[in-house]
């Protein structure tokens, strides 16, 4: 488990990171999500131990990571903005962290470079963009590190990979324990794959949530009555946004779905449709109750 | 004991491995261009010479600027980008370990630098036969540039400790080389300049306080500070412990600092200068305050137009190691720089205490001094650069005698001031010794003595059999033998043991005699080289010259000018020079009818020319007599000084006679 308490982080009179607390379950994949500048892969560079915070803590299953060398060998980073040797192939790297990490696993990386047709003896420097992230990511993989970083992971990479990617790593997650921690600046790449989601805005967590409660507690509904109704017809329920166009209302409604739409039958509803929600609509919603707009933190 | 806690060697290998070729570029560059630069001392290799210090280690010395900055680059050069920084620092390796596993990389590439280095001229040695390097002198080469070369990596890797980019680095490993030493030697420099100036009204110090003719050369307790900074500062590459130990110690606590500090490393710092822009400044007014000094001392008033290039660097130094700073900041770091540096200098010139230090340390009294050692000395190059004598004397009489006879010298020189000049000093001659001080100083003297004082200092030096011991102790050593630079290998032993068996045998005053009394006659620039204490003694054998040696020496030496002497090879700038260096025997320049002849032939030089030309296959016969005559510049390749030997004494004499009636006419013409 990870546990980031009080964390914050300046560059030069900027605050990047603010009292920052978190905690990431073991086993899980957590995602973070936020604007450019949020602060999300300043984060992950003090979770790694490649910077410093100015104060609060970050320990990971108990244990403080700075300067604690064999913390870190349950711990893979792959960054952003990717960095190789000059002139390695992938079998060179590959060796690279077979010689950094105990568990490296050579065979499973030419395994994985097989099936991604990535050559490994090939220089990586010529390879796509996407080629590289791959590299990356297959790397991390193999170190068989307990705890995998990955930001702006599918960054540049093709629908395909991506999903090639993301197969990687729920089976890296079958095979052993692995808690999963990745950033992005869009939802999207993330909310198929993330168990869990925080949202970073000016450098601290502005809501976080477990997908699947999102999910199961959060839908909508298109609803019109035989009366002339508003908002206030629907006082039982939880609703985080309304809105009606002619007879027919649109309701975001956070609460059991079950027990919700019990309540709007008992109204005798002449159209009554539920809808999916898409994640991004779930945190526009989230963002309003909290007296946000997204486009602010967007 | 977990070591990889402090040393990763996996890291280690994969750091060489990326930069293999750099690496290797590195490790054999300074042996392979100390080979070239041998392989150029020999040109043309026609005999052997004993090699000096500075010339089998000029290359390595150049390296000791470089090659450390470099290795540091290679090794910790990931710090400058922000991609290595997050690919490196999330690996399971620790900054201590990273910090401590690249340095010991450092010091092994470094030490296998030296190691190739001295090996290398440890074979030249071998191999090359024009060249005689002694093996103290190589592993004294090892031994200092090792110890700069660790120092300079250590400076490197703390600058880089607070570096965001290199260049700042570069700027940052100069202030912690040079700021500190720097300012010292400067405030020295113009707190001397200030005395020299105020004796230039008062008369010379010594004399208008002591009315004796000591000199007080120098304290011999010279500042010494890290290789680095006395190589530029004083050319001083010498052998010194003091030195080397500065640059260990100095170089364990930067190894400290730097592991502190590396830990605490700001990361995020890559690719600007420093997290901070009032570090940045600082930096920057520290990196033109040199400048600031240099311009200070370079003239009375300021030169404008290099103040305005110092302001015109303050501003490019930001876009050089790229670090936005904004505009009023810098207008304001530069007037509190400008202003705060003008300040110290203004305070150094006018305030720095000149008080009684600097005085007191060359000024000197009878009662001051505790013992005192003497060398002798006549007045030539070569034995200036004779070894000092580390004997010392509590001898209260001699001690007295040297300041009763310069006080005599002094006022016989007052005396006949408007007289005639030439006589007085033909009349002088002259001490040289250290006086060791009863408060710790040691005093480095020059006295001018009549020479009517010199069977007095004989007399007393006589009496102590230690004296003459500590001489001749200095001719046993095992040596090489030298004639005019050149080494004899075939008859270096013989020389070697009659030289050892005459000076064993001499008296003080035969040896004083023979050592400091010039005479053309047997005086041949026969020397005892050997390696001692980190130097490179040369010491001048007062023997006179047996036939054999004289007849193998002349016979090496025509066979050489045979081969290179070529008139008219000359005229392309290379000029060159005869003299008489060594007359026949009985021939004495104080001769009557030579007496007038300067020894060099300057309106004779084409019949000297001629003459050599038409004898330089000459066989001598060492039995009859025979002239030395020494050539400068023989050809355009070589610009040594050579002698030829001749027995056709009677041609010689009637050049001189005639480059002597082209003085007389120009003392004619002149007068």
């Amino acid at each position: 488990m990870i546990k980031i308490s009080n964390l914050s982080k300046s560059f030069e009179n900027k605050k990047v990171l603010e009292n920052l607390n978190c905690n990431i379950k073991t086993n899980s994949i957590y995602g973070f999500v936020g604007a450019n500048g949020a602060g999300k892969s300043t984060l992950l560079r003090i979770i790694n131990d490649v910077f410093k915070a100015d104060s609060g803590t970050v320990e990971i299953d108990g244990k403080s990571i700075e300067n604690n060398q064999e913390l870190k060998q349950k711990l893979v980073f792959v960054p952003d903005d990717l960095y190789f040797f000059p002139n390695y192939t992938l079998n060179e790297m590959a060796k690279f962290y077979n010689s950094m990490y105990k568990n490296f696993d050579m065979e499973y990386l030419k395994k994985l470079a097989e099936t991604l047709k990535l050559d490994m003896n090939s220089k990586i420097q010529n390879f796509s963009k996407g080629m590289k992230r791959q590299c990356a990511l297959i790397c991390a993989v193999c170190t068989n590190a307990d705890y995998m970083f990955f930001d702006e992971t599918f960054d540049g990479v093709d629908p395909v990979i991506r999903g090639l990617l993301k197969k990687i790593i729920a089976k890296q997650m079958e095979k052993k324990e692995t808690t999963i921690i990745m950033t992005s600046h869009n939802l999207r790449e993330l909310e198929d794959i993330c168990d869990n989601l925080a949202l970073i805005y000016k450098g601290g967590i502005l809501f976080e949530s477990e997908v699947n409660t999102l999910k199961t507690n959060m839908f909508k509904v298109q609803v019109s009555l035989k009366e002339d109704f508003d908002k206030d017809t629907f006082k039982d329920l939880e609703i985080l946004n309304f809105k009606k166009v002619g007879s027919v209302a649109t309701i975001i409604i956070k609460e059991d779905k079950e027990k919700a739409i019990e309540k709007l039958q008992n109204l005798n509803p002449i159209i009554l449709d539920v809808l999916p929600v898409t994640l991004e609509e779930m945190f526009v919603y989230e963002m309003e109750v909290l007296g946000y707009e997204f486009n602010q933190v967007f | 004991m977990n070591l990889t806690k402090y040393f990763n060697l996996n890291y280690l290998k994969e750091n060489f491995k990326k930069s293999r070729g750099i690496l290797l570029l590195i490790t054999i560059i300074i042996p392979l261009l100390t080979l070239f630069s041998i392989l150029f001392i020999n040109k043309p290799a026609s005999y052997t010479k004993i090699v000096e210090l500075m010339e089998i280690s000029w290359v390595n010395m150049f390296g000791m600027y470089v090659i450390p900055i470099a290795i540091s680059f290679i090794l910790f050069g990931y710090v400058y980008k922000k991609t290595s920084v997050d690919f490196i620092n999330s690996m399971p390796i620790n900054r201590k370990t990273i910090f401590i596993t690249n340095t010991i990389g450092g010091i092994l590439l470094i030490t296998l630098i030296q190691i190739l280095t001295a090996v290398t001229l440890l074979l030249s040695s071998i191999f090359i036969k024009e060249i005689m390097i002694f093996t103290g002198m190589i592993i004294d080469v090892f031994i200092i540039m090792w110890i700069a070369y660790l120092f300079m990596f250590f400076v490197t890797n703390l600058a880089m400790t607070l570096s965001g980019t290199f260049l700042t680095q570069i700027a940052l490993t100069m202030i912690i080389l040079f700021i500190i030493p720097f300012c010292l030697s400067t405030f020295d420099l113009l707190r001397n300049q200030k005395i020299i100036e105020e004796e230039y009204t008062e008369s010379t110090l010594q004399n208008s306080e002591n009315n004796n003719n000591i000199t007080i050369m120098e304290n011999i307790d010279n500042k010494e500070y890290t290789l680095p900074f006395d190589l530029i500062w004083n050319t001083d590459l010498s052998f010194s412990n003091t030195r080397n130990a500065k640059m260990l110690v100095l170089g364990i606590v930067y190894f400290c600092l730097g592991l502190y500090l590396f830990q605490k490393r700001k990361m995020e710092n890559a690719e600007e200068s420093f997290s901070k822009v009032k570090v940045h400044l600082f930096v920057k007014a520290l990196t033109v305050f040199p400048l600031l000094v240099l311009v200070n001392l370079a003239s009375e008033s300021p030169n404008k137009f290099l103040i305005l290039l110092i302001i015109i660097y303050y501003f490019v130094y930001d876009y050089i190691v790229r670090r936005k700073v904004k505009f009023k900041y810098s207008i304001l770091g530069l007037i509190i720089t400008l202003a705060v540096s003008q300040g110290i200098i203004v305070g150094i010139e006018n305030y720095y205490p000149i008080n009684t230090s600097y005085r007191d340390n060359m000024e000197i009294a009878r009662e001051d001094v505790d013992e005192v050692s003497l060398n002798f000395d006549d007045n030539s190059y070569y034995l200036r650069e004779q070894p000092e004598n580390d004997y010392y004397m509590n001898n209260k009489e001699l001690i007295d005698l040297i300041f009763d006879a310069s006080e005599r010298s002094y006022e016989f020189r007052e005396e006949i001031k408007s007289i005639d000049v030439i006589d007085s000093v033909n009349s002088m001659t002259s001490l040289y010794g250290n006086f060791k001080c009863k408060d710790g100083r040691i005093l480095r003297f020059y006295a001018e003595i009549l020479e009517e004082d010199e069977e007095k200092f004989l007399d007393i030096l006589a009496q102590d059999e230690n004296f003459m011991k500590s001489i001749k102790d200095k001719y046993m050593e095992k040596s090489v033998i030298t004639f005019n630079g050149h080494v004899m290998l075939d008859i270096g032993e013989k020389i070697e043991l009659e030289g050892k068996n005459a000076i064993n045998n001499m008296t003080l005053k035969e040896y004083y005699t023979l050592y400091s009394k010039e005479s053309l006659n047997g005086y041949y620039p026969l020397y005892f080289n050997y390696y001692k204490n980190h130097n490179l003694v040369s010491l001048y054998v007062p023997i006179n010259i047996s036939n054999e040696v004289l007849k193998t020496i002349a016979d090496n030496e025509n066979e050489f000018i045979d081969q290179n002497f070529y008139v008219g090879e000359n005229s392309s700038g290379n000029r060159f020079n005869i003299g008489i260096m060594a007359g026949p025997l009985g021939y004495d320049r104080n001769d009557v009818e030579f007496s007038n002849f300067s020894g060099n032939f300057f309106y004779t030089l084409d019949l000297m020319e001629e003459f050599i030309n038409e004898n330089k296959n000459e066989k001598i016969d060492p039995s009859q007599k025979c002239y030395a005559i020494q050539i400068t510049g023989i050809n355009s390749d070589y610009n040594n000084e050579r002698i030829f030997f001749t027995n056709k004494t009677e041609e010689i004499d009637s050049i001189i006679r005639k480059e002597m009636s082209f003085y007389q006419e120009t003392y004619y013409y002149d007068f």
